[in-house]
């Protein structure tokens, strides 16, 4: 048997025996959705990574390096900050409302922060579109990859990514999600750095690689593209933004701000993060130019550039390392949209309006159940596509983008925003995106994504500013805990213990402010504090 | 012109200053949020004490 073959089936040997490793630290159903809030910044980080990355790494992105050349890295601008500032910006308020809130998923937020079932359930409907098409999207990658690397028909690559996904998943729930993909995220790191640094080599250096990619296209060393196809501001706006707000839309990137160990956390995680995608990021979509100037010109997928890269260059222990590496991309990404939808499904549409008395053992048992359904149902989508990996993705990370990264982030910066206008925003930039990407509208020239954001931050302002904002005064309370680590209070005296826990509970609404006071008032009665009331975050 | 050439006159080095600033604004947050934190942890510390 092949080397390489040999070093893929042990790498999905281990990434299924995790798995199962972690089938026992699953002990309740919180364990199985969000992993009990219990993961520190190099897993959370590396996590993030590897699901955020996808079968996108190993596919398009060197595929428009291959056609594109530097002019590709327009879409890799947008990585390192939308990622870093996820976690630095968004993850840690996140992270303390989560919990204020009791929430485990995104739409539970939305629901508790801005006290609307409607939020939910429309938040809900939305993972399921975009979410269940992106999942399409990273089986058919894995079919392509196996296909690529190993000769496998494009089905049997399929059912091979499909099953290892859904047996581990399915066994281990978030836990071994986190732990795989931040395996997978290391694995995927490595992989992209010794792709791009043999091929840099190969080619004779930087000097040499502009040198030969201008002797086949001048423009190909040139921001603008060939054609000129970034010329102008919208040109260059969309895939920014496009990216930054996938970052910080993404639900499955988000729900690891809820996961965090404490809020401090994303401090660490997001400076981990920066760095690595920075040398990840830049690395996999020149790699597709480096593709180029190596193999020449002609190649008839340019989404196997990659592919087609390393098996030139690398001996095939080495290549089935890399392609492991690829598939781990493609499966990071699908077992965090399987939780996502599972999560959904169970979580926030069953158990929230179907059937709220349900059991946490009952519950559980749902989401496994739900996953093999929904992870069956995607896989059969994806025998037959719809599109290339490349538009699967792009389309359904807009329409994530859009859908929750505005409402992330007015929803912990801005006390103001109402359910109205997180509505008004979703709903429109839903019919604008959608709507425009189908039809082939630009609106004033601008690429609908470009304009449903515009439009999607003029709702949510506004709308917000028409209604009247929710119990903004225990917004101001609740944010007054942010910078105190959990450690912090777990250590502190009665008095700050108290003050913190009331309030979350006064967020949470499970106990009124007489309430909270009066036992302040009893406490105090126990334990005398000589000193003015400690007021959280008064430095 | 060669394509380094091309590289450093059409702007396209403005790709690495750009993540090279990002690296810097994060770490800059990084430093002003353990900041916030540190001093978060030394007033609860003060409250404790009194």
């Amino acid at each position: 048997m092949d080397a390489g073959v040999i070093t893929f089936i042990l790498y999905m040997i281990l990434i299924l025996g995790m798995g199962v490793y972690f089938t026992r630290r699953v002990q309740s159903y919180n364990d199985f959705i969000i992993g009990g809030r219990r993961f520190g910044p190099w897993v959370s980080s590396f996590s993030l990574i590897s699901s955020y990355m996808s079968g996108y790494t190993y596919t398009a992105a060197p595929g428009m390096g291959y056609t594109q050349g530097f002019s590709s890295l327009w879409w890799a601008s947008g990585d390192a900050p939308g990622n870093a500032l996820s976690f630095g910006l968004l993850g840690r308020r996140l992270r303390k409302y989560s919990q204020m809130l009791d929430a485990i998923t995104i739409p539970e937020f939305y629901e508790k922060r801005f006290k609307s079932p409607l939020i939910r359930l429309i938040a809900s409907l939305i993972v399921l579109v975009f979410v269940g098409t992106h999942l399409v999207g990273q089986w058919q990658a894995s079919g392509i990859l196996l296909q690529v690397t190993f000769g496998t028909e494009y089905f049997t690559g399929l059912l091979i990514g499909g099953v290892v996904v859904l047996l581990y998943t399915l066994l281990g729930g978030y836990i071994a999600v986190m732990y795989t993909d931040a395996l997978q995220g290391i694995v995927m790191f490595v992989g992209s750095q010794i792709l791009f640094w043999l091929g840099l080599f190969y080619i004779g250096g930087f000097g040499s690689f502009t040198d030969n990619l201008a002797a086949l296209n001048t423009e190909l060393v040139t921001p603008w593209g060939p054609g000129g196809q970034y010329f102008g501001i919208w040109a260059v706006v969309y895939p920014i933004a496009l990216i930054l707000m996938g970052s910080l839309g993404y639900p499955h990137i988000t729900v690891r701000h809820l996961s965090l160990r404490q809020p401090s956390t994303a401090r660490k995680a997001m400076l981990i993060t920066c760095i690595l995608v920075v040398l990840f990021s830049f690395a996999y979509y020149l790699t597709g130019g480096l593709a180029l100037t190596i193999l020449g010109e002609g190649l008839e997928d340019v989404e196997q550039a990659a592919v087609r890269l390393w098996f030139y260059l690398l001996p095939p222990v080495l290549a089935g390392i890399l392609s492991s590496a690829a598939i781990a991309s493609i499966m990071s990404t699908a077992d965090s949209f399987l939780i996502l939808l599972t999560t959904t499904v169970a979580h926030d549409l069953l158990y929230r309006f179907v059937s709220p008395e349900a059991m946490e053992e009952q519950r559980t048992k749902w989401a496994r159940i739900l996953a093999a359904i929904l992870g069956v149902v995607t896989f059969i989508i994806a025998i037959n596509p719809p599109a290339l990996v490349f538009e699967i993705v792009i389309f359904a990370m807009g329409g994530m983008g859009l859908a929750f990264g505005i409402p992330n982030i007015f929803s912990v910066y801005w006390k103001k925003t109402s359910a109205f206008g997180v509505l008004l925003s979703m709903i429109l930039t839903m019919l604008i995106y959608v709507g425009g990407t189908v039809a082939g509208i630009s609106p004033l020239g601008m690429h609908p994504f470009v304009a449903a954001l515009i439009v999607g931050i003029l709702a949510i302002v506004l709308g917000s500013l028409y209604t009247m904002p929710p119990e903004a005064e225990e917004f101001d309370e609740a944010a007054n805990y942010l910078d105190l680590p959990d450690d912090v209070v777990r250590e502190a005296s009665p008095q700050t213990q108290f003050q913190a826990e009331s309030g979350l509970a006064l967020l949470a609404g499970t106990r009124s402010r007489h309430d909270a006071q009066q036992k302040r008032s009893d406490d105090e009665a126990i334990e005398p504090h000589a000193g003015p009331a400690w007021v959280p975050g008064d430095d | 012109m060669s394509g380094l050439e091309l590289f450093w006159s059409s702007g396209t080095w403005w790709f690495f200053v750009g993540q090279l600033a990002i690296v810097v604004l994060v770490v800059y947050l990084y430093i002003s949020q353990g900041r916030e934190e540190e001093k978060a942890k030394e007033a609860a510390e003060s409250r404790d004490e009194k």
